[in-house]
């Protein structure tokens, strides 16, 4: 087709449209208009022919012009119309301005990937192989004619190489984002007109981050990838990502999602299994690629245990003929906390919800329950309290009071118990502490206790109704939405088609609230109320540093009641709601890092981020990581304060051994501890090359489209050196094509004219 | 509605009469049960009383008096726990502090106190304040024995009737029922 046309596609995507008669486009409209009209005049207008019958000469001049307008004279004046205007477009000279690149003013970078994986063996050559034959017959002497070409090898970083001899797939890993940045720093004060990849995709993070991809969109240099190797996999399995929650505490029960992906295997059975520390905590049986579940993840509900720094392995059990088994087992980090989060429940009237619940909390070892009731006018009943001071006088009035909680659960309390500024203490603490809130229904709860005019009301997952009443005794049955299906806290027995079930023989609830829609980003878990008129009844969001949710009934304890007395359903449920509510509450002193398993690379950075109990950031703290190596040594850094970030420090280094480093992190004001947080990352070497065999297409198709380059498979290769002229980067120059001369056009004047005659042959007369 | 005028407990009016045969007898975490000297539980009953403290329901018995009457308890008691003794509630014990603190725990009368002028019935000449624990010291059964709360509750309104007795037994009964709904 591209004789057509004269020119390569890049052109006409790149190309702006120009005439280049410098005649004006306005002109070329009229005129061909004018001569549409003449054309219309010629076929269409009525002729005096005195031949003409009596009757049709007598007619009116419309009647006789509607006579002219048969479909055979349209099909004609629009055919030679056509002709007309297409001839009268090409006297304006239409062309096609185009930025290129000066010849033999530009560099070229072509990049070849050097890491291990390309020296996969595909139909008798390497993937290397492939990539150095592609370069050397069809891609670099063309290069060479046009362009100054220098030659790099990627792998954990970017190296000049005099000729393709150098690389040879030696590199451990493969970091295309930090080698492109470092390209794009590197060549800085060079004219380079573009980017030449050729590479399999295989990273070792799977993808290119953002703020890399930034650095390298910021010289605006185009980086054109060539994908080497297959596209699909062949016989073999991949744990292809591994998700878990990176920190919990004691006890807590984790999910972790687990995507495999697989060729060559499908629909046969395959057993993933889940390791902590070596030791199996789950497994299950899944039918490859027809049972990869809702957006293609596995999850399986593991115990965290003890605290510690742990290990999570997810592997699959090797397949009979699978010849690849490196890229089965994938781990990551869970670090587990010995201190357990504190949540305070207030209840305003002695009810069966909160003895239930207490119940259910007694025996879970991950939390402190702290309940505060309301039993007369002017007595509150404490329970769970550290020392007998605590909530001495009520409900907190201070942030240093209530902050000290992770999680706060307000039960049947009219809303003007609460002063407006512990409610305003409450949002805050939501919003600002990042603790969790969670309201339960009740006489005095939600809308009925004049919530839906307070201050809480914007932060909850559900509108709230100005009106009361909406409170009600008739027992109603809960029902599980399809985020409840999948989501960790309605999950009361790990198999979800058991799961599914228990729910749909829970007694109903002894009570129930009507509430207003979900808000926008909210999940609703369960609902309540009858068929086609069902309610929120366990809904949640995120909301600030917090969380919030609506448990909009107080008589779940009949789940405990009405079953045998060995059933957890009651309190599994309370467990894991609870547990949500408190995960991911920071503490005064919380520590993230840049990745916690590090492949083939050292890299990683701390940031700590340390509160006062008010929860203002400390700028004035002295803050230490005292790190543990896998040898055993110990070393101990300041962190360095973080201009423009009032209380976070941060610290970068490079650890080479491979293993699990520990580290605790201690924050200091003066002589007086602020806090301290401990967690652990790892650095495997050797690991990372055994997974992504197959080409990850999609991060280099990604890469090229959002520099502005071009994504090439092998068959395009020979086309790579002209389209690489066409770029907006190094030294360029505009150039014009004539597009008068393309051979479609002539074509396209001989086919109207052409089909004009053989009609008019055809039709005789009109 | 002396329990709706001391505290913020939400109940009824009036009674619900459920039997322990009843199904309806778990939409009730508390149940009240008086002359229980002349309960007779077969085994079916004996076990779904036992199912129900289990799962967290919790019984308070009261007026039954004298020895005979505490046989008779005993033996159902047993019937329904047989590895569980029955013991004394010290007085430090949280069913005593929940709302009221209440240490010096005297004898509650019936109305019969009024036409004998006696203050215990039978041989049960002193007031015993005992319980039943589950595994995890939380008391499932209140035994008021010797003494009858439930006339002190009904005769309030009775001028001869002592308003010590009416007080204390409110008192106590209030603390039960939060200590009930609380642990």
């Amino acid at each position: 087709m591209e004789w057509l046309f004269q020119y390569p596609r890049i052109v006409y995507e790149r190309g702006t449209f120009v005439f280049l008669s410098g005649w004006p486009a306005w002109l070329l409209a009229l005129l061909i208009l004018v001569v549409s009209a003449v054309f219309a005049w010629r076929i269409f207008w009525p002729e005096d022919d005195p031949n003409l019958p009596r009757k049709v000469r007598e007619l009116s001049l419309a009647k006789r012009l509607r006579l002219n307008l048969t479909p055979r004279a349209l099909v004609l004046w629009v055919l030679q119309s056509l002709f007309a205007g297409l001839v009268l477009f090409l006297v304006w000279r239409p062309g096609l301005e185009v930025s290129a690149l000066r010849s033999q003013q530009n560099m070229i970078a072509v990049l070849v990937d050097d890491s291990g994986s390309m020296l996969e063996n595909e139909q008798g050559e390497t993937r290397l192989a492939t990539a150095k034959r592609l370069l050397a017959e069809d891609i670099l002497p063309e290069l060479k004619d046009r362009f100054a070409v220098k030659l790099y090898s990627v792998g954990g970083g970017v190296q000049g190489v005099a000729d393709l001899n150098a690389v040879n797939g030696a590199s451990e890993s493969s970091h295309l984002g930090e080698s492109l940045a470092q390209l794009a720093r590197d060549t800085s004060n060079l004219p380079v007109g573009g980017v030449l990849l050729l590479s399999d995709g295989a990273d070792n993070r799977g993808a290119i981050p953002p703020e890399l991809l930034a650095a390298i969109r910021a010289r605006r240099i185009p980086v054109h990838t060539l994908g080497i190797g297959r596209t699909g996999m062949e016989r073999d399995v991949e744990i292809e990502e591994l998700r878990a929650a990176p920190r919990t505490f004691s006890n807590a029960k984790l999910s972790a999602q687990v995507r495999v992906r697989q060729g060559g295997f499908s629909g046969q059975p395959a057993r993933l299994t889940l390791k902590l520390d070596g030791k199996v905590v789950a497994n299950k049986e899944i039918v490859l690629a027809a049972d990869r579940g809702r957006r293609g993840f596995q999850e399986i509900a593991f115990p965290a245990g003890e605290a510690g720094a742990k290990i999570l392995e997810a592997s699959i059990d090797p397949i009979e003929g699978e010849p690849n088994l490196g890229n089965n087992v994938r781990r990551q980090l869970v670090n587990v906390d010995p201190e357990k989060p504190r949540v305070l429940y207030v209840e305003g009237e002695p009810r069966w919800e909160l003895k239930f619940v207490r119940r259910a909390m007694e025996e879970d070892e991950t939390l402190e329950l702290v309940t505060m009731l309301r039993t007369t006018q002017n007595k509150i009943y404490r329970q769970g309290i550290a020392e007998p001071k605590e909530l001495e006088t009520g409900f907190p009035t201070i942030p240093e009071d209530l902050f000290a909680y992770s999680g706060l659960v307000i039960g049947t309390v009219e809303s003007n118990w609460f002063t407006p500024s512990q409610i305003k203490l409450i949002r805050q603490f939501v919003d600002e502490r990042g603790g969790g809130l969670l309201m339960l229904g009740g006489r005095n709860g939600l809308s009925d206790g004049g919530y839906a005019n307070s201050e809480l009301a914007s932060i909850l997952p559900v509108s709230l109704g100005e009106s009361a009443n909406t409170f009600s005794r008739t027992p109603s049955k809960p029902a599980l939405t399809a985020r409840g299906e999948e989501s960790l806290i309605t999950r009361l027995v790990d198999d979800p088609v058991e799961n599914r079930k228990l729910w749909q023989q829970l007694p109903p609830l002894a009570d129930w609230q009507r509430v207003g829609d979900p808000r926008p980003g909210a999940q609703v878990l369960l609902e309540v109320g009858a068929e086609g008129r069902r309610t929120p009844l366990l809904a949640l969001q995120r909301f600030g540093y917090g969380r919030s949710a609506v448990f909009a009934s107080g008589g779940s304890w009949r789940w405990k009641m009405l079953r045998d007395h060995a059933d957890m359903a009651h309190h599994n449920y309370w467990r894991q709601l609870l547990r949500w509510l408190v995960t991911d509450a920071p503490r005064q002193v919380s520590t993230e890092l840049s990745e916690q398993i590090l492949l083939d690379r050292g890299d990683v950075s701390i940031t700590t981020r340390v509160r006062d109990k008010k929860w203002k950031p400390v700028t004035d703290a002295t803050v230490t990581a005292r790190m543990v190596n896998p040898d055993g040594a110990s070393t101990e850094q300041r962190l360095d304060p973080v201009p423009g970030q009032p209380g976070e420090y941060k610290l970068s280094g490079n650890f080479a051994l491979p293993g699990t480093y520990v580290t605790e992190i201690v924050a200091r004001r003066g002589t007086e501890e602020v806090g301290r947080d401990t967690l652990s990352f790892r650095r495997e070497n050797g690991v990372a090359e055994g997974f992504g065999r197959v080409q990850n297409k999609g991060l280099l198709e990604g890469l090229s489209q959002r520099t502005g380059g071009n994504y090439y498979s092998p068959a395009d290769a020979s086309r790579i050196a002209e389209e690489m002229t066409f770029s907006q980067s190094g030294l360029t120059m505009k150039e014009t094509r004539d597009l008068w001369s393309l051979p479609v056009f002539f074509l396209l004047l001989a086919l109207l004219k052409g089909s004009e005659w053989a009609l008019r042959r055809k039709w005789g007369s009109l | 509605m002396g329990l709706k005028r001391l505290s913020r407990l939400h109940v009824r009016s009036m009674e619900e009469v459920v039997s322990l045969d009843d199904d309806r007898i778990f939409d009730y975490p508390w149940v009240y049960a008086v002359e229980v000297g002349h309960w007779e539980l077969d085994d079916s009953q004996a076990a779904r009383l036992r199912e129900y403290l289990l799962r967290g329901g919790f019984l308070m018995v009261d007026d039954f008096h004298g020895s005979q009457d505490w046989q008779i308890f005993a033996e159902g008691i047993a019937k329904v726990f047989p590895d569980r003794p029955i013991v004394d509630i010290p007085d430090a014990d949280a069913i005593n502090h929940a709302v009221f603190d209440i240490e010096d725990r005297f004898q509650i009368p019936g109305i019969q106190f009024l036409y004998t002028g006696r203050e215990s019935e039978y041989d049960g000449y002193d007031p015993h304040w005992r319980g039943v624990y589950d595994d995890k010291g939380r008391m499932m059964v209140a035994i008021c024995h010797n003494s009858d709360l439930g006339d002190a509750w009904e005769h309030a309104d009775e001028p001869q009737y002592p308003e010590k007795w009416t007080s204390r037994a409110y008192r106590m009964t209030l603390n039960y029922i939060v200590y009930a709904m609380t642990h």
